[in-house]
């Protein structure tokens, strides 16, 4: 009985420190995003999704960089200039202010790749717009190492 | 038919899980915290993650600085701070679980913003294991008074016939599974008191009230009429009265404080926002028959529970008519409430809080049939159908053929068995 016990109690340790292994860099996190809005594309803009006050996505730790294209809406309803942070890994990367509705392709710089296979870029805003809209972010484009 | 009932929660466990994982996997739900569960949740990530009470980190972090309409989260007028409509006790009895979830999160470097996956998940599986521990106490509950077949039939029936299955599933994260299972610890403990009892078990009903309170602060009437109903039947409770008292008070106290800190009053509506209620217009028949979420409507197996309340065995008729005040009182508190359907859901949900309470007189029922063959077996086919038209509907409505709130009778009857 208690070798039976022993044995249900190390399948048990083994299962756990296998799913954590699993987790600390599992494969399905480079298509996980939070606080972004499905796909829009309008003419003569690039394609591009809404953030909330706060959206996150992941994209390959073996980049050197990667360019984001951002911008946000200025109206007579609501011209508050936008704080926008950008930060990897929780490290605060870029910061800039927008001003006005036009695209500004904003470059971040990555650290070297360390242990996992994608990095977590995080983009807040300091105020949105109506409906939780914070800013439009384009196709993020990769830029190799090396 | 025994290894079925050693096994029975566990497949009832089983049975919600694989419900959860549909409901989820299948896109139906959304997420596990969105509309009300936003606002039940949205207390651990100010509190556990930002280290702020007032809730406005949250905002900052999400939403610009205010929260949407949808949360139910105003600015006090006079404090321009953050009023949650709803209390803190969901939070409180999620907490553990979101500890495990942002421990994941930082393992696996997702955001740690209290609302990424780990953390959903973890939050609607709290709702779904504090459902099946509210069957689980209620089996121990049942078993003290009734056979065994009787209790394990009681549990099947009530979870697959009535709206837990749902509240235990693609609603997890709303209120009414954590009450349920409350109730059902209030009503074990209460049920359970004898001479031998003492100061520690006073003080689990005290707390457990408090909690009761703390998950949805109308149901303070399922306190008042039990632990009530305990002092009148248990003269030895008397003497520990107010040990429970002063604990259910230091449960409640969290609260208390928060709407101090953010109104600087100690009692506050939390919805003055909205038009309240009329009490002298409660919709009651349309609560309890209607097509929109009359409770009987969607749930009919429930007459058979209150009928059962005639026949309740000897121990538990002290009982009755503390259960007879929490429905009728229940019933009236809802049926005055200016959304008297609750928005939308599946059946009348403020029942499924008190469905511990009906849950005697559905066993008192089948316990009165079991005896003789031809009532029993009726009685069986008639629940197992019962049961059946329950988790139909209740898929009709995951997959958005049941309208979610307004049902009419010509709706119903143009929908009725249609798949999806």
């Amino acid at each position: 009985m208690v070798s039976r016990r022993l044995v249900w109690t190390i399948v048990w340790i083994a299962a756990a420190a296998a799913a954590l292994a699993y987790l600390h860099d599992p494969p399905w996190l480079i298509d996980q995003t939070t606080g972004l809005r499905g796909w829009e594309q309008h003419a003569g803009e690039p394609r591009y999704r809404w953030s909330g006050g706060h959206a996150s996505f992941f994209v390959r730790s073996d980049a050197a960089a990667i360019d984001v294209p951002i911008s946000t809406t200025f109206d007579s309803g609501d011209a508050r200039a936008m704080l926008v942070t950008i930060s990897v890994d929780d490290e605060i990367a870029a910061r800039l202010i927008l001003t006005d509705a036009a695209w500004r392709r904003v470059r971040v710089p990555l650290p070297a790749p360390a242990g996992r296979r994608v990095r977590r870029i995080d983009v807040r805003t300091n105020v949105t717009r109506e409906d939780n809209h914070g800013v439009r972010i384009g196709e993020v484009q990769i830029v190799p190492r090396g | 038919m025994t290894w079925l009932r050693r096994r029975l929660l566990l497949l009832c466990a089983a049975a919600c899980l694989a419900g959860y994982v549909h409901a989820y996997t299948g896109a139906l739900a959304g997420t596990p915290i969105r509309s009300d569960a936003y606002s039940y949740f949205v207390y651990l990530p100010s509190w556990l993650l930002h280290h702020d009470a007032t809730l406005q980190t949250v905002a900052d972090d999400c939403c610009g600085g205010e929260y949407p309409a949808f949360t139910s989260i105003v600015r006090w007028r006079s404090t321009g701070r953050w009023l949650n409509a709803h209390p803190i006790g969901v939070a409180v009895l999620v907490a553990p679980f979101f500890g495990v979830a942002h421990a994941l999160t930082r393992w696996s470097n997702l955001t740690p913003d209290g609302f990424t996956p780990y953390y959903q998940h973890a939050a609607g599986l709290a709702g779904l294991l504090y459902a099946m521990l509210g069957l689980w106490i209620l089996r121990r509950l049942l078993a003290r008074h009734f056979s065994g077949p009787v209790t394990d039939a009681t549990i099947v029936a009530l979870l697959l016939g009535t709206s837990l299955f749902h509240y235990a599933t693609f609603d997890s994260m709303w209120s009414h599974a954590f009450s349920f299972a409350l109730c059902a610890a209030l009503f074990e403990r209460c049920d359970a008191w004898s001479e031998r009892s003492g100061a520690a078990t006073a003080l689990l009903v005290g707390v457990l009230s408090g909690l009761i309170v703390l998950v949805r602060h109308t149901n303070a009437i399922i306190p008042a009429a039990l632990v009530g109903a305990l002092v009148l039947v248990e003269p030895s409770f008397r003497r520990y009265a107010a040990i429970a008292v002063a604990a259910g008070a230091v449960t409640v106290f969290p609260q208390l404080w928060v709407y101090h800190d953010v109104t600087r009053h100690w009692i506050v509506s939390p919805y003055a926002g909205t038009p309240g209620f009329f009490w002298s217009k409660p919709v009651i028949l349309a609560s309890l028959a209607g097509t929109q979420k009359g409770l009987f409507f969607w749930a009919p197996l429930l007459l058979l529970a209150m009928a059962g309340l005639a026949w309740l065995p000897p121990a538990l008729r002290r009982w009755r008519a503390a259960i007879l005040a929490v429905f009728v009182l229940d019933t009236y508190v809802m049926a005055s409430w200016w959304d008297w359907q609750l928005g939308a859901s599946y059946g009348h949900r403020g029942f499924v809080d008190i469905y511990p309470l009906l849950a005697v007189g559905l066993a008192a029922a089948f316990a009165r049939v079991a005896p003789r063959t031809v009532p029993r077996r009726t009685t069986a086919v008639v629940v197992v159908l019962l049961c059946a038209l329950s988790m139909f509907q209740m898929l009709q409505y995951w997959h958005g053929v049941m309208p979610m709130s307004d049902v009419t009778w010509r709706q119903y009857k143009a929908l009725f068995l249609k798949p999806w």
